[in-house]
This record gives structure tokens, C-alpha cells and sequence, in this order.
């Protein structure tokens, strides 16, 4: 697996996650009426939230690397 | 098939009585030094305790009437998460700093250790939380009800019951006074200054497992069990979008509105998950390592996920069975209790359970303690008459618990009966948004002020109060209906529900809007018209620069440089010139930038910087003594305020490394500077003892020079003028026989006096490297004869006589001297022959020679004065040659040491150091002399 680089941590990427999270959580976004099947809006927003999750994990790896703990030295 | 009330109350009491044990284990392994609780996982599942029971059941009774709305909840919270490293290190950290035991004791501190702010703070919370706290009480009694009453009756379901029997008519003030001795004893016990509880961590971190497995089992079972999977219900249900007991909202959420509920869960969901007072509590007072957060920021939402992905198909199954909406809240009860599957429901109803009581056992405890120390000490200061009340704090967090508890449950038995209630978990994310903006100013806006957060958070809160509570009294019939109608006085404007006229905006929204609206309004006013105190500026500068203005934490914490390190030279180098000469000044900075390796480099961290300014004070101690030098460089503005909040962050994140409290640090620094002091005094007496002694035995060398040489002339005169009687014959009338005995006496006295100047004036060694097996060598093959004459058999062991083997920094001379005392009295221990073994061995530090004889032996009691000066065991020997011996072994460093047995020989052991060891033997050593390198031959 790729090591994550120092570009996952930092506010502006947290910044811009949120802000398209914002986006693809919003209520006009996913109410059109190609989403009103139940199955599509349930499966569209445990997606999206998988991917929020996927990102926030490469966050908070980089974010671990880049803190080691006392004594301990980076990889 | 249903269980009795007894049934399921000995359940619970084994479910809490193992979750006790589990928290006692926790408690025990911190104690021992190993805490559980200190790990990522146990950090994130104590954070599920946002998960109540109005997940457990809500989630499901909210996506049956509002559609996939409920997910918001849960959404708001991961897209939260993405600040979570910065916002809640930052908080851990002032916590790790000022000992936060509370959200409270958070703002009251920023706020210049306010106290009215932080007695607002908590009224505000114990009214906010109230309602969810009751919602809890109101789950737990609905479930057992349901557990314990519930009947198929045909395709309708209802419970009977036993309605009438004393458990069914105080189950919920058992439930209430359960959860008051449950919260005492996992959370209460006893007082600790941390405010930190293992146990309960751990206690509520296997809860969260237990409502997670058993949603997810209840979940598989409706949705694998009952139906073909999600494909299936998702089918089923769309047939029945049009029946009309099905809500079209389901499929598609309200269509009016819903985008501003939607968006007011969001945020709402946002702001509760870090400042609940539990949430607080668990993410950042229980906190033991803020690397902790970044493991949680995703597995947190990991599990947000996994217990709400069969919300949706239970809720449509549900439905699909026919079960009204407006009890949709019990589908995850029912749906198991309907298909004959009691033990599902009870593990179901555990579930439940354990979601409510992590939640009433950590929001009451938190809110005992703000309870007691913001709303009972002042009071206390206030109040002379209730000062015993101060060594009772104990008991009065006891009371307090069971008073919030008592309060809740009134409130769910005042209120309880209205559906509405499973919104008030809503109204309580509602209450606690209000202190967001205190909380947030504080941390991120040094201009903001105590006058500000109390006009902001009591703005919010009555704002919050008239437009989420003023309607529940109304639906309760404690205020009229006029009041939502037509406003106070017929004033519409006013109206709770439309404040300000405002129609477009529902309940809810327009609760946020407006409270958020005024506190934060009155925040900016109050923080902007006035000025802050001298303390409270300095509280800010500290919470604002926790993390350094303009200066990125990752940057400390990696320790990236951004210290210009020429700058500060020339400040250090001109302190130092006002001591020491140029050339002084500027060798001491390289040595100090020599021994920390900072030579070359631009930029430095602050701790390189703390660390060249000690080494520096250090080095200057030595010219002008250690109070001058501090007092010189404390005339030097070492660090600028950035660079001073970038120090403190540092020992903040060393403090929350060590967990100990700065006071405990301070104790322990106290402790072992006194220690080191003491020590410091031990070694200076010895030191003094060593000089002392050391100084005797140079004037004992310098007596025995002295009286040898006093001696020696009467001596010698006496030996002179014997001599010339003994020539004249008996002219002078002397007897030649005593003359005889005379001189006889005066030469031994000779010998005494000559080797007792050889051992006084023995010279210190000089060092070079030699081959000691050629030594041994050479030294054998000079006493072969000798040997051969005697009768002895002369062998070598070892590395001895062997070339290039064994190199030793000694003083050959006096080696050799040494060597040739032990071959002599070895062979005068062998009057009638032997054997006479020389051996060498080496481990690369130490060679040891040995000089083993098979003679008569050293009886055992003249072992311990062997080396003793004047000691001889023969009659013709002065006895200083063995003492001599020792004496230059131990100006070696080396040992010389003997083993004997009579009758069987004795052995002598001389060891000795490869290489020079320590400066007074360093400094006389000379140079290598060229070697010899000639054939050894022994015959």
C-alpha cells in the first residue's frame, strides 16, 4: 500500500473535504428526483459516507506519522 | 413467549455486575502501571457513547416517520471530525495544562476563571441535558415494559398485563434509583483530583460493543432472516409507497422544509459530539494520548456507521409488518418479540439498555462535578454557615447525581407521556450549541471576553429556552395554546415557534437560528465594547497560542526550525562580552553549538534553543558562578512571546506524555534536586576523606624518606667506624666477636633502610605499549638456568612467549620488577624442585599473569599481611618486596593477588589493564618504543 504523503494532513485539505462533503450531504443535491428511489438515496449516502471515511483514515495516518510518540522514532 | 419483570431485572444486575468487575480490572491495571483504558480502540468506543438510546430506538422511529433524516445525526459528526485533530488537541492540551475536569471548567477558565460564567454555564447544561437524560429514563421503562408485558395477540400487538403489580407501578423510580446507585459506583466512588476514571472508560467502551452487536444482530435477523436482504425490503416497501400508512417522507425526506432540518441536524450534530458535557468528558478529560484522536477521527464514524446501516430496512420492516408509526420506536424490540425470538429481544433489549446507561452514567457524573464545583463552592464562599459542607464534597456529588437523575425522571414523568419526548434529544443538541461559540471564540479569538460569553450564552440561552421549551410547556398544558398562536400578549411576532415573524423557518430551524443568532450576536458585542483583565489577557494569549499563532503545532511537534539561530547568537555573544574577552565569547558559543550539533544550521527548534541557552548559562557559570550567569542571561530576551507559547505547548505535550500534574512535577523535580543535593554532598565528603588520605599517605612517604635517610648516616657511621676497630684487632680492647654481631646488625639495618626508600620513593609509572607475552618470554628464558639448577620444570601457559598476542599500556621496568619477585620467592618456595608455571591470558580489556609454584605453600594465616610493608616469614629478608610489588601493581589500575595452599604450592595473580585507563595515568604515558621482535627460545 502506498505510504501516505504529507499532503493528507494540513487544515486547507480538511477544509476542502468538509465544504464537498457539505456538497454531496446536502438536501437539494440528493433530493432531485433521479435519487428518490429509497434504494439509491440509502446506498448514495453510505457511499459517500464510506469515501468521508476513507479520507478521514489517510488524515489521521498522515497526521500519526508526522506526530510519533515520545522516544519513538518515524518510520 | 415473554420474560417476567424479575427475570429481566436479574439480568440487568448480572449485565452491571460484570460491567463493574470489568471496570474494576481497568482500575486495578492502572493502578499497577499497565491502564487499558490508554489505548485508541477502548479511547473510540467511549466516544460511542454519543450513541444513546435515542439511536438505539430513535434512529429507527425517526427514519419510519422523517425518512433517511435521522442520518444527519451521524453525518454532521463525521464531517466534525475532519477538525478534530486541531480543535480537540488543542482543548487536551489546556487540559493537560489547567487540569480541566469539565466543559465548564473549560469556558470559566478562559473567561478569567470566572465563576459566574461557569455557574451559567452548568444551570445551562443541567436544564439542556435534562430532557435527554429523561428521554434515557423514559427508553429503559417503555423496553421493559415491552420486554416483560409484551403478547402477540393475533396479527395486532399490544402488552398487558400485570399492569396493576407493584413492579409495573414503580418501574420507573427503580429504573431511577438504579441508575443513581449504578452512576455512584461506576463513576462516584471517590474524589480524584484527574478527574479521570478508568473503569467507568472502560465500562462504557464495552457497552458500546454490546449495543453495537446487538443492533447489527437484530439487524441481520430482520433484514437476512425475515427477508432476502436490503434488495428485498428496499422492493417491498416500494410497493407500498402509496399505501397510506406508509409516509411518502420515508422515501424521500419532508418535502417542505426538510433541507433546513436537515442542515440544522448537521450542525447541531456537529457542535454535540465534541461539547456535550459527555462527550467533553470521554474525548478530552479522559483523554491519555492526543495521538488517540486521529486513531478516532475515522474508526468513530466507522462505528456511527455500522450501527445505523440496518436502521432504515428495520424501520421498513416495520412498517411492513403493519406496526403503527407512531410507535415505530420500539420496531427493534418488537420485530424479534413478534417472529417468537425472546432471547434476541432480551439481547436486544440489553442493547438498549447499555446505550442508556453509559449515557445517564456519564452525563450525571460530569454534571455532579460542575454541579458542585460551580454552583455549590461559590456557594460555599458565600456562605460561611455551610463550610463543613467542604470536607463533604464526596457526599455532595452523591447528592447532586441523585438529584439530576430524580430531576429527569420527574421530568419524564411530567412530560413523558407527550410522543414528542423522543425529540428531545434534539432540543438538548440544541441547548448545547449554545456554548459553541464561547468555546470556539476562546480557543481561536484572543478579544474574547468574559463580558462577551455571558451576554452571548445567556442570549442563547433564553433564546433557546423561549423557543425550544416555552412550546413544550405549551403541549403540556402548562402555558396556553395562545402563546404558539398568537404570541405573548397577542403579540404574533413573538411567537416561539415563528420568532420575529419569521414563518419560512421550522421549529427547530428557527430555534438555531435565532439562539445562535443572539449569542453570537451579544458574544462579538460584549467581547468588542469591553476591555479584558490583566488575567483574563493572559488566559486568552495562553488558549489562543496553545497551538501558536502564525506558528503550525505540527511545526513544534516535529520539531521543524523556525528559530533565525544567527539572531539569536549575536543576543547570547553580547551577553558573553560583558564577561569574557572576544575570542572567550565566541569559543564558548562554538563549544556549546559543537556539543549540541547546531553548528551550520540557519533555523532551530525552541527546545534546541532552550537547550544552547542552559549550556550556555552553564559554561558562564564556570567563569562568573551560577547566579551571576543566570542573572546575565536572564538580562536577554531569549524567546519572543511566539516562540514562549511554542515552549509552553511543548511541556504541555510533555505533561500529557508523563500525566502527571504540573504540582506533581514540580514535587518530583523538587524531589530529585534535593536527592541529587545530597548526593552531590556525599561525593564531595568522600572526595575530601580521598585528598585527606592521600595526603597522609604522601607524608607517611615523606617520613619514611626521612627517616631512612636520618637513619642511614648514624648507620653507616656506625658500620664505618666497627669496620676500623675490627682492623686495629684488640687495640681498642673490643671483643671482634661482638664487633662481628654489630656489623651484621648494621648491614641489615642498611637493607631495611635501603627498601624502604625503594618503596618510598617508588616513581610513578611510565606507560607504553608492550607485548606482554614477549615479556613473559624473555623473562623465562633468563630464569631457565636458575630453574634447571634448582630442580624446577619451567613452563609457559597461555599467551605467554607468544608475539604480537597481548599489548599493555605499563611501565616495563616496573613490571618486570614485579615479575622477577614472584620468580624469586617461587623459586625459594621449591627447596627440593617443582614445577614452575608463568602464564598469560587475555580478554581484550585485562591481561592476568600468573606465577604458579608447587612449594611449600603460605600458611593461611599470613595470607592477609602478605602484602603488608616489613612482613617476611623469612628470618633473612626485610619483607618490602612483596609490598613493593603491590604498590606498582596498583599504580597500574591492576590487582595483584595470591591463592596458596600448603605443602601444595601457591599461585600469584598480577592483572593489569590493556589500554591507560583515566587521566593520571594518561598523562604519563609516552610514546611507543619501537619493538623487538626476537626469536624466543627457552631451554
Amino acid at each position: 500500500m502506498p505510504r501516505p504523503t504529507r499532503k493528507w494532513n494540513g487544515p486547507a485539505l480538511g477544509v476542502l473535504v468538509f465544504l464537498v462533503g457539505l456538497l454531496l450531504f446536502s438536501w437539494p443535491f440528493w433530493s432531485a428526483p433521479a435519487y428518490r428511489a429509497p434504494g439509491f438515496l440509502f446506498v448514495f449516502l453510505f457511499v459517500v459516507w464510506i469515501g468521508l471515511i476513507l479520507v478521514l483514515w489517510l488524515m489521521a495516518r498522515a497526521e500519526l506519522r508526522s506526530s510519533p510518540p515520545p522516544g519513538q522514532e518515524e518510520d | 413467549m415473554s420474560f417476567s419483570p424479575w427475570e429481566v431485572l436479574a439480568a440487568i444486575l448480572a449485565y452491571m455486575g460484570f460491567l463493574f468487575l470489568v471496570a474494576l480490572w481497568a482500575e486495578r491495571r492502572a493502578k499497577a502501571g499497565v491502564n487499558p483504558s490508554n489505548n485508541p480502540l477502548i479511547y473510540t468506543l467511549s466516544l460511542a457513547v454519543y450513541c444513546t438510546a435515542w439511536t438505539y430506538y430513535g434512529s429507527v422511529g425517526k427514519a419510519a416517520t422523517s425518512g433517511m433524516i435521522f442520518l444527519a445525526i451521524y453525518l454532521g459528526p463525521t464531517l466534525g471530525m475532519l477538525f478534530w485533530w486541531v480543535v480537540l488537541r488543542r482543548l487536551v492540551r489546556v487540559k493537560s495544562v489547567h487540569h480541566l475536569t469539565s466543559i465548564a471548567d473549560l469556558i470559566s477558565l478562559r473567561y478569567g476563571k470566572s465563576q459566574a460564567v461557569g455557574a451559567l454555564v452548568t444551570l445551562m447544561i443541567l436544564v439542556g441535558i435534562t430532557p435527554y437524560l429523561a428521554l434515557q429514563l423514559k427508553a429503559m421503562v417503555l423496553t421493559l415494559k415491552i420486554l416483560t408485558l409484551y403478547q402477540v395477540d393475533s396479527v395486532l400487538y399490544r402488552y398487558y398485563g400485570q399492569e396493576g403489580s407493584w413492579l409495573y407501578m414503580h418501574m420507573g423510580g427503580l429504573i431511577a434509583v438504579m441508575m443513581i446507585i449504578f452512576t455512584i459506583v461506576f463513576g462516584v466512588r471517590r474524589l480524584d483530583p484527574t478527574e479521570r476514571h478508568q473503569g467507568m472508560v472502560m465500562a462504557v467502551a464495552v457497552e458500546s460493543v454490546v449495543k453495537l452487536l446487538a443492533f447489527l444482530t437484530v439487524g441481520v435477523f430482520v433484514t437476512y432472516y425475515l427477508y432476502d436482504g436490503f434488495g428485498q425490503i428496499f422492493k417491498l416497501f416500494e410497493r407500498l409507497t402509496h399505501s397510506p400508512h406508509v409516509p411518502s417522507q420515508m422515501v424521500t425526506g419532508q418535502p417542505s422544509s426538510s433541507y433546513l432540518v436537515w442542515m440544522s441536524y448537521l450542525v447541531l450534530s456537529m457542535s454535540a459530539v465534541a461539547f456535550l458535557p459527555r462527550q467533553f468528558h470521554v474525548a478530552v478529560v479522559e483523554n491519555f494520548d492526543e495521538r488517540h484522536i486521529a486513531t478516532a477521527s475515522w474508526l468513530f464514524p466507522v462505528y456511527m456507521l455500522l450501527i445505523n446501516i440496518f436502521v432504515v430496512p428495520v424501520a421498513m420492516a416495520g412498517l411492513l409488518w403493519g406496526y403503527p408509526l407512531k410507535e415505530a420506536d420500539t420496531f427493534v424490540l418488537r420485530l424479534p418479540l413478534d417472529q417468537n425470538f425472546p432471547w434476541l429481544a432480551l439481547l436486544a433489549f440489553l442493547g438498549g439498555f447499555s446505550a442508556a446507561t453509559a449515557m445517564v452514567m456519564v452525563s450525571t457524573m460530569t454534571m455532579a462535578t460542575m454541579v458542585t464545583n460551580h454552583l455549590l463552592i461559590p456557594l460555599l464562599q458565600l456562605v460561611r454557615r455551610l463550610n463543613f459542607l467542604r470536607r463533604r464534597l464526596l457526599q455532595c456529588r452523591w447528592v447532586a447525581v441523585a438529584l439530576i437523575i430524580l430531576l429527569a425522571y420527574w421530568f419524564q414523568w411530567e412530560v413523558g407521556w407527550a410522543e414528542f419526548l423522543v425529540d428531545m434529544g434534539i432540543i438538548s443538541f440544541a441547548a448545547i450549541l449554545q456554548l459553541a461559540p464561547s468555546i470556539l471564540g476562546g480557543l481561536f479569538w484572543r478579544r474574547g471576553n468574559r463580558a462577551g460569553a455571558l451576554m452571548g450564552l445567556a442570549a442563547g440561552f433564553l433564546v433557546w429556552a423561549y423557543t425550544m421549551l416555552f412550546p413544550i410547556a405549551v403541549k403540556v398544558k402548562w402555558l396556553p395554546d395562545s402563546l404558539l398562536e398568537q404570541g405573548p400578549w397577542g403579540l404574533a411576532f413573538l411567537a416561539p415557534d415563528h420568532l420575529f415573524g419569521v414563518t419560512a423557518l421550522d421549529p427547530l430551524s428557527n430555534a438555531v437560528f435565532w439562539s445562535l443568532f443572539f449569542n453570537l450576536g451579544f458574544y462579538l458585542l460584549g467581547s468588542l465594547a469591553c476591555q479584558q483583565g490583566e488575567q483574563e489577557q493572559r488566559l486568552a494569549q495562553e488558549f489562543t497560542g496553545a497551538a501558536g499563532l502564525g506558528l503550525s503545532l505540527a511545526q513544534v511537534e516535529q520539531g521543524e526550525p523556525f528559530i533565525d539561530l544567527n539572531q539569536k547568537l549575536a543576543g547570547f555573544e553580547r551577553v558573553l562580552l560583558d564577561y569574557l574577552e572576544p575570542a572567550s565569547a565566541r569559543k564558548m558559543i562554538d563549544l556549546c553549538l559543537g556539543q549540541l550539533k547546531l553548528q551550520g544550521l540557519d533555523r532551530i527548534t525552541v527546545i534546541q534553543l532552550a537547550e544552547l541557552n542552559q549550556m550556555l548559562e552553564n559554561q558562564l557559570a564556570g567563569s562568573i558562578g551560577a547566579a551571576s550567569a543566570a542573572t546575565a542571561l536572564r538580562r536577554f530576551p531569549l524567546f519572543t512571546p511566539e516562540e514562549a507559547r511554542a515552549l509552553a505547548s511543548v511541556y504541555a505535550q510533555v505533561l500529557t506524555s508523563l500525566r502527571v500534574s504540573p504540582q506533581e512535577l514540580k514535587r518530583k523535580i523538587d524531589y530529585y534536586q534535593e536527592k541529587e543535593e545530597l548526593l552531590r554532598r556525599e561525593s564531595d565528603l568522600l572526595l575530601h576523606s580521598k585528598r585527606l588520605l592521600e595526603e597522609k599517605l604522601e607524608s607517611m612517604d615523606r617520613l619514611a624518606r626521612s627517616l631512612a635517610h636520618e637513619i642511614r648516616n648514624p648507620v653507616t657511621a656506625i658500620g664505618g667506624l666497627t669496620h676500623r676497630l675490627l682492623r686495629r684487632g684488640d687495640a681498642s680492647g673490643g671483643d671482634p666477636e661482638y664487633l662481628n654481631k654489630i656489623l651484621s646488625g648494621v648491614r641489615s639495618l642498611e637493607r631495611i633502610v635501603s627498601e624502604v626508600r625503594a618503596y618510598a620513593d617508588l616513581p610513578m609509572p611510565v606507560l607504553a605499549p608492550q607485548d606482554l607475552g614477549m615479556l613473559l618470554g624473555r623473562l623465562g628464558e633468563k630464569y631457565s638456568r636458575r630453574a634447571q639448577a634448582a630442580g624446577v620444570e619451567l613452563t609457559l601457559e597461555g599467551q605467554a612467549g607468544q608475539k604480537d598476542q597481548v599489548q599493555a599500556w605499563i611501565d616495563r621496568g616496573q613490571v618486570e620488577k614485579i615479575l622477577r619477585v614472584l620468580m624469586d620467592n617461587a623459586l625459594e618456595a621449591m627447596p627440593q624442585g617443582g614445577r614452575l608455571t608463568l602464564g598469560l591470558v587475555s580478554d581484550g580489556r585485562e591481561a592476568s599473569i600468573s606465577v604458579t609454584d608447587t612449594g611449600v605453600g603460605i600458611p593461611a594465616e599470613d595470607l592477609p599481611f602478605l602484602f603488608d610493608p616489613l612482613f617476611s616469614t623469612k628470618a633473612d629478608a626485610v619483607g618490602m618486596n612483596l609490598a613493593i610489588a603491590k604498590r606498582i601493581a596498583n599504580e597500574h589500575r591492576g590487582e595483584l593477588s595470591v591463592e596458596s595452599t600448603p605443602d601444595q604450592g601457591s599461585t600469584f595473580r598480577l592483572v593489569l589493564p590493556l589500554s591507560p585507563e583515566g587521566p593520571g595515568l594518561a598523562s604519563h604515558a609516552a610514546p611507543a618504543p619501537s619493538r623487538e621482535h626476537e626469536p624466543l627460545s627457552i631451554t
